[in-house]
């Protein structure tokens, strides 16, 4: 049981191509990072794993635990296992954090089973607890008017409230306090299970310090350059993205 | 011509007033036009169906159909009386005065409320039709006067409702008023129909509109609010939904002929299938008012390709030292915000109904929260 | 037909005339256009517009049978049409339309000369800088002065490119192949009562050709092409902007420009075909006894852009609001506009943007100021028609009030179908900030000089939009009125 994405092409809609061949294989339980200079197709790869509408896939594929992805729409791959947690959260006026996740969990259930409200609640506040959040946020409108790390903390929430099978983690670091990194990687961590894998995508050796992955990848040009161990992480640390610029000009 | 004095004899002074009032009600009636495309506050209105519809079902029908309940206190709740045509007599219509004339016609139904303390407990006014409705709202709040008034409209069938609002507000009063409009069809064929004409005067007092309607195949809304006094504020909200071939037409005045006083307007519609929504308010500061805080939004998000959306926030200052904007903005729905949601694992209908109710949500929000500032501070 | 007469501005009989003449007020901007300078017109149809009006016209000016057929039929919608007096602003109804003289045309030079113009219109002209040879021909004397000779070199640079540039006359006679398909098009006869009027009684305005891929890089101005009918009340021009082409148009003047005709209802239509690029600059600032009611629309086809940049300074009725079609997918839109209304003057104008195309794109920039009782208005429509996707409107309305008694108006309508496009409106009111002024005044201007500078940074944005020497005149005859309004 694994994420498998083989020889996958995408392009911003009309537009240029930005993945080019991209091969990776995450199998469950385990936690991958993904680095790489800016405009390699980090975020690009999140957002077609999720069915961005700006994005479309021109060649290759996309399983999870053996289901064809990209025969999905966005909300049935959710509702499937995947999660993202965004790089840059959206705002959603209007609409109370607590009705959000009420309708995501409620979209998980059969037709006609009601969510438990009561019991709801009690978890969303202990995960809210757990980092850190004003019990307020509740009641306040998706991200509005949230800071920057803010936003990230809501994001983990989410995924700890959705319990998804492949979390992907898109610059999540970004943003956060050194205080806040910490908590919400302690809240990763201990989502970390046999049935649950992780992507992490940074630029930073930080995050990975905290969150430490199996296996490393470098994202370059829209295709994977390099897969390794953890050393990796703090080979690039030091020498930064030259040589693989080098070796893949 | 001379007019006799009748200072002595109450009787005969009263029955030349009726007989006066008669007159210029019959005068108005005659003289004022029914709405046609020349008539710009009929723009986008449709005047030759729906104007036209509206004159010849209250020509024709003269069975004044509807129930009226209301849950007050007792001491609050007058019975319509004869004297009270007077102030009927001077509302005011946005380009309706012969409908505002036919019905001042067919007058004496409806609820009178004279407010003189603080109530804690909303008032709930429910006025309910199949046929031919008429009914007049009388809100006189006396001084440092508070209550949250709630008036329920349920039309039923093909039902059509003529509702008349006269909110007077004196110094330090507090009023609140929810308008909820709903229809309610039982077959395709039911066209249940509906206007409202709201004339809202002011003074040192506060004073704020919800508008909110459902469920009509046509709806028009006339909403004249006047500033008469400084230290007053008037606002205004509504938050709708409109979906299949249903049109809302809302006209608004904010009409500031005394300084030192804000007003403040937020109109918000989410716009589906082949409906269309309309928007037409007008900000006026009169020369000499001085130091006046105006302001007027309409929002609108559509979400089909047959949506209309027609909006027309007019300004029109003629004083000095006035802060006033308005704005217009009308877009489709945001695809970041219902990607996030999708992403979630929301069913894009879900997605859809949330990210769209979110969207009206702050309209009702400032209104509550402005309610309970309000009443927070009165009592 | 060839009498020469002395009527005065705003008045109808010579006794008039000679009671203003020996009268004459010390001039001011605010008492602009109460003196006259003595007319001689070779042609002159007379007062009221009927059938043998425009039988006169057509053959003062030769024209074709066609013409002639297509005025008369104009004739007759503008007598069935109504007045827009459900919607325009009240002084519309002072319009009397029999008090009129439809065409007026000097066979020969005017006779004026500068000597003849009075001292206080010459003393306002140097005021403002304007430079002498433009001073002569905006005070209507002998036009013919090295003009001509710059005319002609020019002339001749743009007949190398192939460029077209004539009056309406003989836009319609000479070159009636590339004219007469789009005459009347943008605007249709039927429009509105004035369009039906301009097409009856048109003359003068400048008929345009740019040939395919031809780009202009110097903008033409109107008074390069100074004849007897350059300033026609009822002008007309057609401008039209083959594939490729570019050019900038540019009319009027920020000086006060004087005119015995109380009407001026002009007709100015743009054709901007693919990948073309129209710039059109009107500088208004007709004297307060004038009604300005102005129509300009433009159609933008495929990847076309057209700019209107308008100020409006003068008149006393101003009714102004270009218009682009964005026919053409892709097609840009753009509306730049300063008014500018002191006592007396109700400025009018706005703008209208109509998209007719997919992925059309507008933007609209009003600023208006209103002095003493002037009353400033902007009025627009923004419509996206159905079946429209990705198009995007965004406006912005600001005015500025200066005194009390000032009034500002906005009367925006708009209108968009389906779920594919955006539009945006934002209006705001404001006051000249008594601290700024405090501040300023602290460090030693005049209060005058103070608000001149503000009232500059309110429309600099805007200003910077018009060619050199416009924006300069524009800022001097800004400090002038604020000088005469507060000083």
């Amino acid at each position: 049981m694994s994420l498998i994405i083989k020889d996958l092409y995408a392009r911003v809609k009309d537009g240029a191509e930005i993945l080019k061949g991209v091969n990776l294989n995450i199998p469950k339980g385990e936690v991958h990072a993904i680095m790489g200079p800016n405009g390699s197709g980090k975020s690009t790869l999140s957002k077609v794993l999720c069915g961005h509408p700006d994005y479309e896939v021109t060649g290759g594929s996309a399983e999870m635990d053996g289901q064809d992805l990209f025969s999905l729409s966005v909300d049935e791959r959710s509702r499937a296992g995947l999660f993202l947690a965004f790089q840059y959260p959206v705002e959603v006026p209007g609409v109370s954090n607590a009705n959000f996740m009420r309708a995501a969990l409620q979209a998980r259930l059969p037709k006609e089973e009601e969510l438990d409200a009561v019991a709801f609640y009690k978890n969303l506040r202990a995960r809210m607890k757990q980092l850190g959040m004003d019990p307020k946020f509740t009641a306040r409108a998706v991200n509005e008017g949230f800071s920057g790390g803010e936003k990230k903390r809501n994001d983990v929430l989410q995924m700890m409230m959705l319990d998804p099978t492949y979390a992907i983690l898109d610059e999540t670091d970004s943003g956060l306090d050194v205080d806040a990194l910490r908590i919400v990687s302690e809240g990763v961590n201990a989502m970390r299970a046999p049935y649950r894998s992780f992507l992490v995508i940074t630029h930073y050796k930080r995050l990975l310090d905290y969150i430490r992955p199996d296996v490393v990848h470098v994202l370059y040009n829209g295709r994977i350059v390099k897969t390794a161990g953890y050393d990796l992480v703090d080979y690039i640390e030091e020498h930064g993205f030259d040589f693989v610029k080098e070796e893949h000009p | 011509m001379d007019t006799p004095a009748f200072n002595d004899a109450d009787e005969l002074s009263g029955k030349l007033r009726l007989a006066l009032e008669q007159a210029e009600a019959e005068a108005r009636l005659r003289e004022a036009e029914t709405p046609d495309r020349l008539n710009e506050d009929w723009r986008f209105g449709r005047p030759h169906i729906y104007a036209k519809a509206l004159v010849s079902a209250l020509e024709s029908d003269t069975d004044n159909a509807g129930r009226i309940t209301i849950q007050a206190p007792a001491a609050c709740v007058e019975p319509m009386a004869d004297d009270m045509r007077d102030g009927e007599m001077r509302l005011r219509s946005i380009g309706s005065d012969k409908i505002l004339a036919l019905h001042l016609k067919r007058f004496g139904k409806g609820i009178c409320l004279c407010i003189d303390t603080v109530l804690a407990d909303p008032i709930i006014i429910t006025y309910e039709t199949e046929g031919v409705f008429t009914p007049s709202t009388i809100i006189l709040a006396a001084e440092g006067a508070a209550a949250r008034i709630i008036e329920r409209h349920i039309v039923r069938g093909s039902g059509l409702l003529v509702a008349t609002r006269d909110i007077k507000a004196m110094a330090g009063a507090d009023i609140s008023l929810e308008l909820e409009v709903s229809g309610e069809s039982t077959s395709g064929s039911d066209q249940p129909r509906a206007m409202n004409i709201t004339n809202i005067a002011a003074m040192d007092a506060q004073v704020r509109q919800l508008t909110r309607y459902s469920g009509l195949d046509w709806a028009r809304e006339e909403t004249v609010a006047e500033i008469l006094h400084e230290n007053t504020t008037i606002e205004l909200f509504s938050a709708n939904r409109l979906h299949g071939t249903q049109i809302l037409d809302q006209h608004t005045r904010q009409i500031h002929s005394w300084g030192k006083s804000t007003s403040n307007l937020l109109y918000k519609n989410v716009v589906d299938g082949s409906a269309t929504a309309t928007f037409a308010g007008n900000i006026y500061v009169a020369p000499g008012a001085h130091e006046t805080d105006a302001y007027q939004a309409n929002r609108n998000m559509l979400l089909s390709e047959d949506a209309t959306i027609n909006s027309l926030p007019g300004l029109e200052i003629l004083a000095d030292k006035v802060r006033c904007s308005h704005g217009s903005a009308s877009a489709p729905m945001d695809e970041e915000q219902l990607f996030y949601l999708l992403s979630r694992g929301i069913p894009r209908h879900d997605a859809q109904m949330l990210v769209a109710d979110g969207f009206l949500a702050d309209a009702v929000t400032q209104f509550r929260g402005s309610e309970s500032d309000g009443n927070n501070t009165k009592i | 037909m060839d009498s020469p007469a002395t009527p005065s501005i705003g008045s109808t009989s010579p006794a008039d005339a000679a009671a203003a003449q020996a009268d004459l007020t010390p001039f001011t901007l605010d008492t602009r256009g109460e003196f006259s300078f003595p007319e001689n017109h070779k042609y002159d149809a007379g007062y009221g517009l009927t059938e043998q009006t425009i039988d006169y016209i057509c053959d003062a000016k030769g024209e074709p049978d066609w013409v002639r057929r297509f005025r008369k039929d104009a004739l007759k919608k503008f007598r069935e049409m109504p007045m827009p007096t459900h919607w325009a602003p009240e002084s519309i109804r002072g319009v009397d339309f029999d008090k009129i003289r439809y065409y007026l045309a000097h066979g020969t030079p005017p006779r004026q000369s500068w000597d003849e113009v009075p001292d206080d219109v010459k003393r306002t002209f140097e005021r403002l800088g304007v430079p002498e040879q433009e001073r002569a021909f905006l005070a209507g004397v002998d036009a013919q002065y090295d003009s001509e000779t710059a005319y002609n070199n020019m002339q001749e640079e743009l007949r190398k490119k192939g460029v077209i540039f004539v009056n309406s006359t003989e836009g319609l006679r000479d070159y009636e192949h590339i004219f007469r398909p789009w005459f009347g098009k943008v605007i249709p006869v039927g429009d509105n009562k004035f369009s039906a009027l301009n097409h009856a009684a048109f003359s003068g305005g400048s008929f345009i050709y740019v040939p395919k891929g031809v780009k202009l890089a110097q903008p033409l101005q109107a008074y390069f092409r100074i004849n007897s009918e350059s300033m026609g009340q009822f002008e007309r021009t057609l401008i039209i902007a083959d594939e490729g082409a570019e050019l900038m148009y540019m009319e009027g003047c920020t000086a006060p420009k004087y005119d015995s005709a109380t009407l001026h209802s002009g007709v100015v239509e743009l054709v901007a075909l693919k990948g073309a690029k129209i710039q059109y600059v009107t500088v208004q600032n007709w004297a307060t006894n004038v009604y300005n009611l102005v129509i300009q629309r433009g159609l933008a086809m495929e990847d076309a852009e057209i700019r209107w940049i308008d100020c409006n300074l003068g008149s006393g009725l101003t009714m102004k609001y270009p218009a682009v079609v964005l026919q053409g997918r892709r097609a840009r839109g753009e509306v730049v506009s300063i008014s500018l209304a002191h006592s007396g003057q109700d400025q009018d104008t706005g703008a209208r943007m109509i998209h007719a195309a997919p992925e059309t794109t507008s933007n609209i920039i009003a600023k208006s100021i209103s002095i003493g009782e002037g009353r400033a208005s902007y009025r627009g429509e923004v419509k996206v028609l159905k079946g429209m996707k990705g198009c995007r409107n965004n406006t912005e309305c600001d005015a500025l009030l200066i005194n009390a008694t000032s009034r500002t108006d906005t009367y925006p309508a708009i209108t968009v179908n389906g779920n594919a496009s955006a539009v945006q409106h934002e209006a705001s009111v404001s006051q000249v900030d008594e601290e700024q002024l405090f501040y300023m005044q602290q460090r030693g201007l005049t209060r005058a000089q103070a608000m001149s500078l503000a009232v500059n940074g309110f429309i600099n944005d805007l200003v910077q939009e018009f060619p050199m020497e416009y924006s300069v005149e524009l800022r001097r005859l800004i400090d002038l009125e604020m000088e005469d309004s507060i000083g």
